[in-house]
């Protein structure tokens, strides 16, 4: 997922802040979502992932500070807010004693939408999600991949710009985690909503979110591309190429070329540091191609989020 | 205010909460049958001996248009069958909005429903509007029928003895038309408060019983002759009603708004 140099900022935060009893359960200084992009939120349990969840749909009054979404204030327009944000709870807070359909139907009669609109919608969006077929069965019934999938429903029933999921993948097993993540990859591909994925569970975000903001006992402490924090925290980046066979003048190719550091070799692969991938990755590979190497493959050593994210809660 | 949300809110409760709760259904039906037909009925007939055998030492104000034509036996039983007839018929709007209440207040609450709600552009008192409609529309609606099954079944009973309809008298007809959606509110509204403080559906309910005690009060004040039973003495009733009905409104709307609502959820 790339952001496309036009994109804009749609959810801004300001220092939006949220204590209980006088106690700081939230303070999320200043960061911002770019429109279409799926955004991660991390932290462990505990950390204000939630609260900031309800900050944002409106149903939480900030103790302090404000946002702005899609250009409304949520200290003067929470109305209009609420109209364009979609969320799925924590809890997923359904209806048991209602079908699926009756649960959505209900969701968007709440949003204004008229009867042929909303059953449309319904339509669709419980064929998109496969549950077309269970559609009249009470909601009680539901196994938790189910519930999650109606929640979702329920959350887009009146098309959000901004969707807030929280924890979404929690509780279901991988191949239904994984496939709820096709249908959220989907919806922004598709619709272009921008969307808001809170999680404990690194490898969720990992390869769903372009960006993410890492959150503890209420506070950011880092936001960014997942690559741009990577380097942010390592400060370098680490890359490996393997070639069919290795030339020693190679050697000389590879040192010239300025930002290229610690480099090593084994066998008929490479192995190199460097700060600014961007700038240093492009003239190598052509430099090497110029003097005949055979490129198998270009690979980052990948440091998982796993790693990043140990090293910036627990300061490892 | 837009009064079709609050339509809105209340045709998804009244649809899960009272058309999909056996306990709720069964009031709905049964209670109409007991509390406007059987007991009455019984009640009417068993007593039918007191017009021979008068209770003595009551003084009855008069209730009908012919009242001294009528033998002291006949009045203390006009009397003693629309007191009873109209407290079987003012329990039931207490009592289904207490259990139509604790589910709709304590129960979003106990099954942690509400947060989308509130994530939705309506307002607190839109919601609170249509929770309030979800209870008073069935207790209304069972109410409307209950008297209509009593007056008719009290009054083929008597009216053979009598010649006339001796049920509903006025006083009591005038608490049927005001003082049932008066104490149908009165009952959500505590239920509000109520549910603001346990977690329950049936903590809830039960704590909710006091609704009954105003009843009880007007009954038995009745039964000792401590008041009579006259449209003064119902008036009387009713203004206190509408006193109690507005202070426990401005309450609830204190407890039912979001920032105190979500701590709940
Ligand atoms: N209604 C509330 N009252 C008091 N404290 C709360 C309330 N909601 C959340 N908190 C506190 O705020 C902090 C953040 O909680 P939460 O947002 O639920 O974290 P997360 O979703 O990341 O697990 C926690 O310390 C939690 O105990
Ligand atoms: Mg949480």
């Amino acid at each position: 997922m790339y952001m496309t140099p036009s994109s804009r900022s749609v959810v801004v935060l300001e220092k939006l802040t949220k204590s209980f009893n006088g106690k700081i359960a939230v303070y999320q200084n200043s960061y911002e979502i770019e429109e279409g992009t799926i955004f991660g939120l991390l932290g462990p349990n505990g950390a204000g992932k939630t609260t900031t969840i309800r900050l944002l749909t409106g149903v939480l009054k900030p103790s302090e500070g404000d946002a702005e979404i899609y250009g409304y204030r949520l200290s003067r327009n929470v109305n209009v807010i609420r109209s364009i944000v979609g969320v799925l709870p924590e809890n997923r807070a359904l209806y048991d004693r209602l079908t699926a359909q009756e649960n959505l139907e209900f969701y968007g009669k709440l949003y204004g939408l008229k009867d042929s609109e909303l059953y449309e919608r319904i339509r669709n969006l419980l064929a998109f999600l496969d549950l077309h077929d269970v559609k009249d069965t009470f909601v009680g019934k539901f196994s938790m991949g189910m519930r999650q999938k109606v929640a979702l429903a329920r959350a887009l029933i009146h098309q959000p710009k901004l969707l807030l999921l929280d924890e979404p993948t929690s509780n279901l097993d991988p191949v239904m985690s994984s496939k709820l993540k096709d249908y959220i990859k989907e919806l922004s591909g598709k619709l272009g909503t921008t969307i808001l994925i809170s999680s404990h569970h690194l490898a969720e975000i990992e390869n769903i979110c372009s960006k993410i903001a890492i959150i503890n006992n209420g506070h950011v402490i880092s936001v960014g591309g997942i690559n741009e924090l990577k380097r942010k925290i390592w400060g370098y980046r680490e890359f490996e190429i393997k070639l069919l066979e290795f030339k020693p003048d190679f050697k000389k190719i590879i040192e010239s070329i300025s930002g290229v550091a610690d480099i090593m070799y084994s066998d008929n692969k490479i192995f190199y540091k460097c700060v600014d991938a961007e700038k240093v990755n492009p003239p190598l590979i052509k430099a090497l191609v110029q003097a005949d190497a055979k490129i198998l493959s270009l690979k980052e050593t990948e440091r998982t989020l796993e790693d990043l994210y140990m090293k910036l809660i627990r300061g490892e | 205010m837009r009064f079709e949300i609050s339509i809105i809110v209340a045709r998804k409760e009244i649809k899960e909460i009272v058309l999909r709760s056996k306990l709720i259904l069964s009031m709905v039906f049964i209670l109409p049958v007991v509390f406007g037909v059987i007991m009455p009925c019984v009640l009417a007939w068993i007593t039918l001996p007191m017009i021979a055998a008068p209770v003595t030492g009551y003084s009855i104000p008069p209730l009908t248009d012919n009242w001294f034509l009528i033998p002291p036996g006949g009045q203390f039983y006009i009397f003693f069958i629309n007191l009873y007839a109209g407290l079987l018929n003012l329990i039931q709007p207490l009592m289904i909005p207490v259990y139509i209440a604790a589910d709709s207040f304590a129960g979003e609450k106990e099954r942690r429903t509400l947060e989308p709600v509130l994530a939705t552009p309506i307002t607190d008192f839109e919601l609170l509007f249509g929770k309030a409609l979800t209870s008073l529309i069935p207790a209304l609606t069972v109410s409307i029928f209950s008297i209509s099954l009593s007056v008719i079944s009290v009054n083929v009973i008597s009216f053979q003895v009598f010649g006339f309809i001796l049920y509903p008298v006025a006083p009591i007809l005038m608490l049927y038309v005001l003082g049932i959606p008066l104490m149908s509110l009165l009952t959500v509204f505590v239920m509000v408060l109520v549910s603001s403080k346990v977690n329950r559906v049936r903590e809830a309910s039960q704590v909710g019983g006091v609704v009954i005690t105003p009843l009880i009060i007007l009954f038995f004040t009745q039964i000792f002759g401590v008041v009579e039973l006259s449209l003064l003495t119902v008036t009387v009733y009713i203004l206190v009603l509408i006193f109690a009905v507005v202070g426990l409104m401005f309450a609830s709307l204190k407890v039912f708004n979001r920032q105190k609502l979500i701590e709940m959820i």
